[in-house]
């Protein structure tokens, strides 16, 4: 059955380079802290799906509510960064869409999109798509600024990027 | 195939969207009021009072002449991409390609694997780049992202941020900014005008540190990398 809703992807950048130089046990906890955060400012009817390595394929059901629960988790990862010293590199992305749902988990192509989607994030940064930009119209702090059109791999026809941050 | 249309505006309001597969863009923006496109045809539109100059194309080279001051939305999935002249906010994201902005209002660049230089940027100057180096002459404030890759910013006047996983950082600033850097690995250099004094917060896991910066309020510097020196220094110093 599909559902209609946001599907957001988060991956820390550098993951696998700092496990390397700095030992399993401190990426452990920067992977605890960034699943802790995401879970802090999740609504009551968003969710994590599931983890996939350093990566969170998360789910929300209100485009607002998923703009301002990525603008919070990345001001919160922010400070815990400058906190541990640990580089939290967040990116998220984040796209609307009807993804089918497997049991707990969600298939499909607005997921596969929403993961390209965040491939394009830099550090501390939100991506959305258009159809999630059109969605969510106006946020009182939040500015969303249009970024054009890119070519994914494995996606048929170009994606017209926005780059979400506080004003 | 080329195509002329006219711009009504040259102050900035209007856009060029280039949305192109593989092959070079090269963007000429110059004193003129209307356009001409070389290897594609352009669509146009009118949003919200914005001219709106529209160029899909799946493959081959594209050669645009716009008025100065012109926005640009570029993206392609290969090729380099060249901007000319002077032109308002620049976003280029390509999947592979050399990226080349002469002087732009702002730009925004994401690159997979391919080069970014960036001659002159007035405002916000936002790179990411994966694989490839970045250089930036002269900027405003810099938010840059590479993955492997030298990052050498020259001249940014502007708060500045630069998260790097491999490759050396060298930054040098017009006047007193503050500096967040994170680098996972390679050196990490800062340079500021004679005069500046900084409030240096430098940590370094397995290089050292060097500072020879008085001590001061003008500006604040935060440095953090897992290995690699650190040098933050006037530019007499240099």
């Amino acid at each position: 059955m599909s559902v209609e809703g946001v599907v957001g992807f988060s991956d820390i950048v550098g993951f696998t380079e700092f496990t390397a130089e700095q030992g399993d046990e401190r990426a452990l906890r920067v992977l605890d802290t960034n699943q802790s955060i995401t879970s802090q400012n999740l609504g009551p009817k968003d969710r994590i799906v599931k983890e996939l390595g350093d990566g969170l394929l998360l789910w929300f059901e209100d485009p607002c509510a998923a703009l301002a629960a990525a603008v919070a988790m990345q001001d919160d990862l922010a400070k815990a960064a400058a906190e541990s010293g640990a580089p939290l590199w967040v990116r998220i992305g984040l796209h609307w869409g009807c993804p089918t749902e497997r049991g707990d988990d969600l298939i499909g192509h607005d997921v596969n999109l929403a993961s390209r989607v965040s491939d394009q994030a830099g550090p501390g940064e939100i991506l959305i798509t258009e159809a999630l930009a059109n969605r969510v119209g106006q946020i009182e702090g939040v500015e969303i600024s249009p970024l054009g059109p890119i070519e994914m791999k494995g996606i048929p026809t170009p994606v017209w990027l926005y780059r979400v941050s506080c004003c | 195939m080329g195509t002329e249309g006219h711009l009504t505006g040259n102050d900035g309001s209007s856009t060029l969207r280039i949305n192109s597969g593989s092959g070079s863009v090269r963007i000429v923006a110059e004193d003129r009021d209307d356009i001409h496109v070389r290897g594609a045809d352009v669509e146009h539109d009118v949003v919200a009072g914005v001219n709106i100059w529209t160029i899909n194309k799946t493959s081959g080279r594209v050669t645009a002449h716009v008025p100065t001051n012109t926005n640009l939305l570029i993206g392609t999935t290969s090729g380099s991409t060249k901007v000319e002249g002077r032109t308002g906010r620049t976003v280029v994201m390509t999947a592979s390609g050399r990226v080349h902005v002469e002087n732009a209002e702002e730009v925004d660049i994401r690159v997979k694997s391919g080069t970014v230089r960036v001659d002159q940027c007035d405002g916000d100057c936002c790179i990411r780049c994966d694989s490839g180096s970045v250089k930036v002459i002269n900027a405003g404030a810099c938010d840059v992202h590479a993955k492997s890759g030298r990052v050498s910013i020259e001249n940014a006047d502007g708060d500045t941020a630069i998260r790097a996983l491999s490759g050396a950082v060298e930054v040098g600033f017009a006047g007193a900014h503050d500096a967040d850097i994170e680098a996972m690995s390679g050196r990490v250099t800062v340079t500021v005008p004679d005069g500046v004094h900084l409030d240096v917060d430098a940590e370094t896991g397995t290089g050292n540190l060097v500072n020879t910066v008085p001590d001061g309020t003008d500006a604040s510097v935060k440095v953090r990398t897992s290995s690699g020196r650190i040098k933050i220094s006037t530019a007499d110093d240099r």
